[in-house]
């Protein structure tokens, strides 16, 4: 037995209705750690080159990390992972709450969907009992109602993960709800839809032992500690304080990317929505920071469980939408329906936008206009997305690029996306270091590979590529690891933005092995380049699938304290150059046999 | 008699109590070992559990060889390990659902208010947790 792992992997044939335990060695923990690490080793091996993400032979993956169940920061999140059904490459999103905890409880590390089921069903698992039971009767249940349902069938002692209506559907870009958590980002809740898989509940009541009790809670002392020093913010407003501030920067992607500061952003901040929307702070599992919020919509009486950053920009400044109301709402019908926000909200946008330009007309929308600025408009793209509702629907679901690739013309120069997925709100154009790790994450548009690390810098400081590859580089290995361990991203204030001796101290406090900084870092790299392994596989691109969207290349930001800014292709050339020599891959984008080999991955070649 | 008072308004549901006290008590990371339980569901204050040390305790009633006494000097029910049988019927009789039973042990778990110094209420990010009336 290894501390911190429950030693067992559960694969699971819904075809068959099968079930097996894995038991791996301690080698392949040691080298693929949790989370991301097993996701991306069970999607590469477990499916063949150019799977239908949508087939019965995709497979579906959710992991914890060494860390889950104990009380390190964060660690009740859970990491779910598929081939995207959005963008054809690697999707692996995270939600908070508590999920992985009790996966690690039940004995189990991680869990591996293969095949379909006949009809509607869910996964139980109690401890070591797994069973398949029929769902049929929470089919097209919205994700709380279906929760519920469930815990009320099987006690309210069990967590329980599920999709939502737009997951049955198979809309591409939908999530997988956990309580009021979500896994958002790149389409898990199609992948579950197409296996007809409702949900999972898990209870377990097993120990997490680790190595050495006495320093995992001198660790959690000193984190504690620093959180109450430097995280205050977040533990009062969230996510939710940012816009001011990004605004203030000129970095707040606006009408779809035409501007990047909002006007009536003093409308859709921290301060409108802690005074006049707030009920409770919320935890994640094992969390000391409660940077979640329940708000209420003040206009019909509903709650939602956020909005947080990314969706005040994704239905906010990005729609135009200065009433708070409707983004709180508009956040809730997404969670309800099982729909990623940002994907959702910048696909409005950018609607709104095409009929604004009239390169959609009323005849291509079922007879409607949309606008920006206009809340109710937005409620019923959200509406029209998560119902797949029409031709229409069946076509914005898809998001930014497919909606670019049917019209063609000019419409490619609105969609905001990278890899087909559409970029959260941290601007490619303000911050170069944005531009480059887009360009280069596996998942796209994704704000949880490389960081955001450049808002404390004047406009004149961010003008250079110098150095940008670089953070690039140090952050996407340090989320990267993040995902493995699996751990909340937001204790960057803390541990710095790199790989940190800290993260060693945690491995083999709870491990009980030896690992140095060198090797983590090797870990983080390892992961990384194994997901990079998969775009490469399953899109046939390395360095010509590496760009950003049109705006962030052609299009400098017309005003506010980034004017002028965007990040002209050889720039772009500049800091991927740079940023390969980095990884050690070649100048095409690939990784050479020597990287490969150091990293252990000589089997890939 | 003294015991864990919540204040819902103040918990944020992150049940690191639940893992302070397991590993306290049991050496290991599990809620389902831990004496104080907190509840959280969508939309709604969280909720907890935990023995209250009763003054009139139905459990002490219940117990059939006396292992559970009251303690007036230390002001609580004290579960005196040698005498008790494993019959759970203390877990059944607590109306407040206060007292847990695991299968990996042969004494029910009931908060003991740490012998003085609650481990709970000491980490509690929230200050959510006290001892009480």
């Amino acid at each position: 037995m290894v501390y911190g792992y429950a030693g067992k992997i559960l694969h699971i044939d819904l075809t068959t209705g099968k079930t097996e335990v894995e038991t791996p060695n301690e080698q392949f923990y040691r080298k693929w750690l949790g989370g991301n690490g097993f996701i991306i080793k069970y999607l590469y091996d477990g499916i063949k080159k150019g799977t239908d993400p949508l087939s019965p032979e995709a497979v579906s993956v959710f992991a914890s990390g060494p860390l889950s169940g104990t009380l390190a920061h964060g660690a009740g999140r859970t990491h779910f992972g598929v081939k995207s059904p959005q963008t054809g490459l690697l999707a692996d999103s995270s939600a908070g709450g508590g999920f992985a905890a009790m996966l690690k409880y039940a004995g189990y590390d991680a869990v591996v969907i293969k095949g379909k089921a006949a009809s509607p069903v869910m996964i139980v698992i109690n401890n070591d009992k797994v069973e398949i039971r029929d769902a049929e009767r929470f089919w097209g249940l919205k994700t709380i109602e279906t929760q519920h349902r469930i815990k009320k069938e099987l006690t309210h002692e069990y967590k329980v993960a599920c999709i939502g209506p737009a997951g049955e559907k198979l809309v591409p870009m939908t999530s997988i709800i956990t309580d009021t958590r979500v896994a958002g980002r790149s389409g898990n809740g199609a992948v579950w839809g197409s296996k007809n898989l409702k949900a999972i509940a898990i209870y377990g009541d097993k120990d997490v032992k680790v190595a050495d009790m006495g320093k995992v809670k001198a660790l959690y002392g000193e984190f504690a500690q620093k959180a109450k020093e430097t995280l205050g913010g977040l533990s009062k407003y969230g996510t939710t304080g940012l816009p001011a501030s990004i605004n203030a920067f000129g970095g707040m992607g606006t009408r779809n990317m035409q501007e990047e500061t909002f006007e009536h952003v003093d409308k859709i901040g921290g301060e409108i929505l802690n005074t006049e929307h707030l009920i409770r702070h919320r935890s994640c599992f094992s969390c000391c920071i409660h940077c979640a919020k329940d708000f209420k919509v003040n206009k019909w009486d509903n709650v939602s469980e956020g909005p947080e950053y990314e969706t005040q920009y994704s239905f906010g400044s990005m729609p135009a939408i200065g009433d708070v109301d409707y983004i709180i709402e508009a956040d809730r019908l997404s969670d309800e329906y099982g729909l990623d926000t940002i994907s959702a909200g910048v696909t409005a946008s950018m609607v709104m936008e095409l009929m604004e330009r009239g390169l959609l007309t009323e005849k291509d929308t079922d007879g409607r206009t949309f606008k920006f600025g206009n809340g109710e408009d937005l409620l019923e793209l959200v509406r029209i997305i998560a119902e797949r509702r029409g031709e229409f629907g069946d076509l914005i679901c898809k998001g930014t690029r497919a909606i670019a690739e049917k019209l063609g013309g000019d419409a490619y120069k609105y969609a905001f996306h990278v890899k087909g997925l559409e970029p959260a709100g941290h601007s490619p154009r303000a911050q170069k270091t944005m531009s480059v790790g887009y360009a280069t994450s596996p998942r796209g548009g994704s704000h949880h590979d490389a960081r955001p690390i450049e808002y404390g810098l004047p406009p004149e400081k961010r003008k250079t590529t110098e150095g940008r590859a670089l953070n690039a580089f140090n952050t996407q290995n340090w989320t990267c690891l993040g995902d493995s361990l699996v751990v909340c991203h937001f204790a960057e204030k803390i541990y710095g933005t790199s790989v940190a001796q800290a993260h060693s101290d945690w491995i083999n406090a709870v491990t009980g092995w030896n690992t140095t900084l060198d090797e983590v870092k090797l870990i983080a790299e390892r992961i990384y380049t194994m997901e990079r392994l998969f775009t490469i596989r399953e899109s046939g691109k390395a360095r010509t699938g590496d760009t950003i969207p049109w705006r962030a290349l052609n299009e400098p930001i017309p005003s506010g304290a980034s004017k002028g800014m965007y990040t002209p292709q050889k720039e772009l050339d500049t800091m991927l150059d740079e940023y390969y020599d980095l990884r050690g891959w070649d100048r095409k984008g690939v990784p050479t046999k020597a990287t490969l080999k150091r990293l252990g991955l000589e089997e890939y070649s | 008699m003294k015991h864990i008072v919540f204040d819902e308004k103040k918990c944020a549901g992150c049940n690191l109590c639940e893992l302070f006290c397991s590993s306290k008590w049991y050496d290991a990371f599990n809620p389902k070992k831990s004496r104080i339980k907190i509840k959280t569901e969508d939309y709604v204050a969280p909720k907890y559990n935990v023995c209250l040390q009763c003054d009139d305790a139905p459990c002490v009633d219940a117990c059939p060889t006396d292992a559970l006494v009251i303690d007036q000097d230390l002001e609580r029910v004290v579960l005196i390990n040698d005498l008790c049988i494993g019959c759970r019927l203390c877990v059944k009789a607590c109306p407040y659902d206060g007292i847990y039973w695991h299968k990996d042990y042969k004494l029910p778990i009931k908060c003991n208010l740490c012998e003085g110094e609650p481990e709970c209420v000491k980490i509690c990010p929230k200050n959510a947790l006290s001892v009480g009336d």
